[in-house]
């Protein structure tokens, strides 16, 4: 190199003020505190920690009133880890509670035709009921999918935004259940259903519809880590550009998706009617909405790209784990809704300021 | 090209499966990787091109050059599969082809790097390089769809190497990287799958200078390799000085074809505007 | 029962019905039936087919022509256009179960001045500007349910109650009248829970409420999804017979569940009665039977609480809501009329 004191003239120079960022491998640990699900598990503990000190005889922190809580919250987990799928694909499926009320409709409407002949239903004898029951988990499920099918056909094939659509098919498919049962709900659901299953316990312990989601959540959480097709889902939401120009068949994908979501909401909805033994044609208004913010909470984006199973499942329990706690401390529930709105805004506000913090 | 089970780019990446080569045994001297011949295409009463010809040969670097609306990018649509022409040939290793779509130019080998990159910014390196081509653990764990990560990576950080593209991780998201390594990632994706050529459309038009010597370090190494590489850019100094040939284009006919090492930027660039002739007869 | 709604959709209405309100009622022919809408607040619930059924009995025992309209929510926003196209038919009378207290306050008060009849059944307005209310007492319901509560516990221990939302003045009339009653007694009554008309809501505070306080004796839900939810909620804590669950209404799956053990004591309106009366009131002053002067504002309906001991007691049987109109023969019967 000649003198600093010379002017360097027609040389290919460095540009030593020209940054280029550092790029470098992250420890396990910066891993691991980079993940919103951390942060989100560590809020859960922590409020699991406040309320088990601060309720009486720390009635939080007993095992059947944790297990309480995630049977309580085990049909919105189912819903919003479908959820997480689409969401991270770009999508949004506001449908899903009409679905559901849909789905539980249906099946309980088949186990109580097929169970017995009329007048044993009418007096509790369902001499066929396994049968029937078979039946019922074919049809919630039958159901479920179509619904999610017509969904992905709408939304890929006359490329109208899935808010709208699905805006639309809700609205659609719970006028369809309310004629089907004349606005009220499914009357002679067999009781065995709540024993046998939706109250039932593994192990004595935990509950059985808490072991369904639980199992589902994993799986898919499994899925969406290690395979191509969770690989692929996150690639169409962060840029379906890319996806289309690397040969990805996005449309076939998005129905995939869809459809998984209609079969996820068969199975929340034939939850509901193993727990309650009745369909709640009433409600479910908020179902969507619910499994939404809990993605959102988990640290998936809304925008698409980033996607996030083990925080929606977190995700889900806050609310549940919130309400039980002001009940147990005697607090009116009218704060619930207050205090779960307030934690959503905080952890995507708090998510956001870490992200661009962090490139 | 979606699909669960072992699936290996047919490219020049180290590692692949020998002998899925699309290419053909032994090209003839004369014969072209890329030739385009009489290309027509009209937008309405627009005509964009005129009735262009152009060839590429294996390990050719070829500069497409020209104002403003000369027809650069309608051309290089055209050989990428984009749009179809109204008239014309082309045809790769002198086989004509017909291609009918982006996907099907891919097929034949012909790779595009984009000038908005096309790259999904929340994916990893290595997820982005083989996006649409996934790799798969082998036996069961593969047929059930899981990824192979570790052998993902590996071959990615190889084929960076190989292209000599700097990069200290690559399981970091695209978008921390700086706009020059997203674009030498562009170019290595393209270079890693191709078999017949790679077309690039201003590839360096919003870096600085360190960025745009690594892009082109990366497109010398893809002619290296053996592919046809065309080269669109305003850069003429630039291009000028790493390609071998350079074609201008003005009002959508190529009007000289001069190898660079016997011309310069002004003549160049005074045949781009007009004001200069075409030198020779 | 749930909020009112945009006010330009109510002010269309209210136009709407001033319109038609200007119209004179016809005399009427001996033949002629009269015209009477009939406007429930849901449709598609036991409660409101029993309703239905007396109002048809009245109207067939009365020569009135009933138009039944409502819609499958409780809901002013869905009501109002029902209301709005029965006026289109210009009835000669009005029984309407008002799903908001003030929306309908100014054209009643219309229909009225020009001397249409109209009667509220299940709900209350704000104003009495209505000929007559028909409902049930529902802190006298509350009331009951304490009552219901205290014979099956003996009145000590601590005590929970499931609400709906804020602001529903019959659900939170049911709810006063069994807290007031309950910790006059000495009870220790917990805050209410208001999970809306979500099962599994109710279901997650119930069980809150259970693992919260270990002395829990009982539980007493004002509707039906909260029912189902605290049901479910029992028994998967295992105390099913433990907790005393009372519940309001007595739907045939209710009666059902009160007969299975889920249930110990039901809190069983008249809704045959609100119907039938209402119905027949509106008749006899279209027909000079009755002078609309001399009508009392109150006319509530009563409670029965229903138990194992009495659900298939036939004395009871008026009190047993209907699934379907295929059973209103025998209803009618049982109510006497």
């Amino acid at each position: 190199m000649s003198g600093v004191s010379e002017p360097v003239v027609n040389e290919v120079a460095e540009a030593p003020a020209e940054f280029e960022p550092e790029v470098r491998s992250l420890t396990a640990f910066e891993r691991l505190t980079r993940s919103t699900a951390f942060w989100i598990g560590t809020a859960l503990l922590g409020m699991v920690i406040v309320f088990g000190l601060i309720s009486p005889d720390n009635a939080f922190v007993r095992p059947s009133n944790l297990l309480t809580i995630g049977l309580n919250a085990a049909q919105i987990m189912i819903l919003a880890v479908g959820m997480t799928y689409l969401i991270g694909a770009g999508q949004l499926d506001l449908s899903v509670g009409s679905n559901l009320i849909l789905c539980s409709v249906f099946s309980a409407q088949a186990v109580v035709a097929l169970a017995g002949s009329p007048e044993q239903v009418v007096s509790g004898e369902y001499p066929n009921l396994p049968f029937a029951v078979v039946v019922a988990v074919l049809v919630a499920l039958l159901t479920g999918g179509l619904f999610g099918l017509v969904n992905a056909i709408l939304v890929t094939r006359l490329h109208i935004t899935s808010f709208i659509v699905t805006l639309a098919t809700g609205g659609i498919g719970l006028g369809i259940a309310l004629v089907r049962t004349g606005g009220g709900n499914v009357s002679y659901i067999p009781r065995e259903l709540q024993l046998a299953f939706g109250s039932a316990k593994l192990f004595d312990l935990v509950p059985v519809p808490l072991v369904v989601a639980g199992i589902i959540a994993g799986f898919l959480w499994a899925v969406m880590r290690l395979t191509g097709f969770g690989l692929r889902t996150v690639a169409i939401g962060s840029s379906r550009e890319a996806a289309v120009r690397a040969g990805v068949a996005v449309d076939r994908h998005l129905v995939k998706l869809f459809v998984m979501m209609g079969l996820l909401v068969g199975i929340a909805g034939l939850l509901d009617v193993a727990r309650f033994a009745t369909t709640n044609v009433a409600g479910h208004q908020t179902d969507a909405l619910a499994a939404i913010a809990a993605v959102v909470i988990g640290g998936s984006s809304l925008f698409g790209g980033v996607a996030s199973v083990g925080g929606t499942i977190l995700g889900t329990l806050i609310p549940v784990s919130l309400a039980t706690g002001l009940v147990i401390m005697r607090v009116e529930s009218f704060y619930q809704l207050i205090a779960v709105g307030i934690i959503l805004i905080l952890a995507v506000y708090w998510d956001q300021r870490r992200r661009s913090g962090m490139s | 090209m979606s699909g669960v089970g072992p699936t290996v780019g047919p490219g020049i990446l180290p590692g692949a499966v020998p002998g899925a080569s699309a290419m053909p045994d032994a090209p003839s001297a004369s014969g072209a990787a890329i030739r385009a011949t009489g290309i027509v295409k009209h937008f309405g009463h627009i005509q964009a091109l005129r009735g262009v010809s152009i060839a590429v040969h294996a390990g050719e670097i070829v500069a497409l050059v020209g104002d403003n609306g000369a027809g650069k990018s309608t051309l290089a649509k055209v050989i990428c599969g984009s749009l179809q022409a109204d008239d014309g040939q082309i045809s790769f290793w002198d086989r004509p082809v017909a291609i009918q779509s982006i996907t099907h130019a891919h097929e034949l080998g012909l790779y595009t790097v984009y000038q908005d990159l096309a790259q999904a910014p929340d994916l990893t390196v290595a997820e982005n390089f083989y996006l649409g081509r996934e790799l798969y653990r082998a036996g069961a764990l593969g047929r059930l769809g899981i990824l192979d990560r570790r052998r993902m990576q590996g071959e990615t950080r190889t084929a960076l190497d190989h292209l000599g593209i700097r990069l200290k991780t690559i399981s970091a998201p695209v978008r921390e990287l700086s706009g020059g390594q997203r674009q030498a990632l562009a170019v290595a994706r393209a270079t890693a799958w191709a078999t017949t050529g790679l077309i690039l459309d201003e590839p360096t038009a919003a870096l600085g200078t360190r960025q745009t010597g690594m892009v082109y370090e990366a497109i010398e190494a893809a002619a290296g390799r053996g592919l046809a590489v065309l080269v669109i850019s305003h850069d003429i100094p630039r291009v000028l000085g790493a390609a071998h040939r350079v074609a201008v284009m003005r009002h959508g006919l190529v009007i000289a074809d001069l190898a660079a090492a016997e011309t310069n930027v002004d003549e160049v660039i005074g045949l781009m505007l007009g004001s200069s002739r075409v030198p020779g007869a | 029962m749930p909020n009112s709604r945009s006010s330009v959709t109510i002010a269309a209405g209210v136009a709407l019905l001033a319109a038609v309100a200007a119209a004179p009622t016809a005399a009427q022919s001996e033949a002629e039936p009269y015209q009477v809408a009939f406007m429930a607040g849901q449709v598609g619930i036991p409660f409101y087919t029993s309703m239905e059924c007396g109002a048809r009995t009245a109207a067939t025992e009365s020569n009135v022509d009933l138009n039944w309209q409502g819609p499958t929510d409780w809901d002013m926003s869905k009501q109002l256009p029902f209301i709005q196209a029965a006026a289109e038919l210009q009835p000669q009378g009005w029984v309407i179960a008002p799903t908001d207290g003030t929306t309908l306050i100014p054209t009643i008060e219309e229909q009225m001045a020009t001397g249409i009849p109209v009667v509220t059944v299940d709900a209350p307005l704000d104003e009495p500007v209505e000929l007559q209310s028909i409902q049930s007492n529902h802190y006298a319901g509350g009331q009951a349910a304490a009552k219901a509560m205290t014979e099956l516990t003996g009145g000590t221990g601590t005590y929970v109650v499931v609400g709906m939302t804020p602001g529903l003045p019959d659900i939170d009339a049911r709810v006063a009248g069994f807290v007031d009653d309950m910790t006059a007694s000495g009870a220790t009554v917990l805050p209410v829970l208001l999970p809306g008309t979500d099962s599994t809501k109710a279901a997650n505070l119930v069980a809150a409420a259970i693992q919260s306080s270990p002395d829990l004796t009982g539980i007493y839900v004002t509707h039906a999804a909260a029912a189902q939810g605290a049901a479910a909620a029992i028994l998967e804590a295992g105390k099913q017979g433990q907790l005393k669950l009372v519940a309001f209404d007595a739907d045939p799956q209710q009666i059902r569940d009160l007969k299975d053990g889920v249930y110990d004591a039901l809190i069983a309106q008249l809704p045959y009665q609100m119907g039938y009366r209402s119905v027949k009131l509106v008749a006899d002053v279209l027909s000079g039977a009755v002078d609309p002067a001399t009508v009392e504002h109150d006319n509530p309906t009563d409670f029965a609480i229903l138990n194992r001991d009495n659900a298939d007691d036939p004395a009871y049987a008026a009190f047993l809501y209907i699934g379907d109109m295929s059973q209103c023969e025998a209803m009618a019967a049982a109510a006497g009329s």
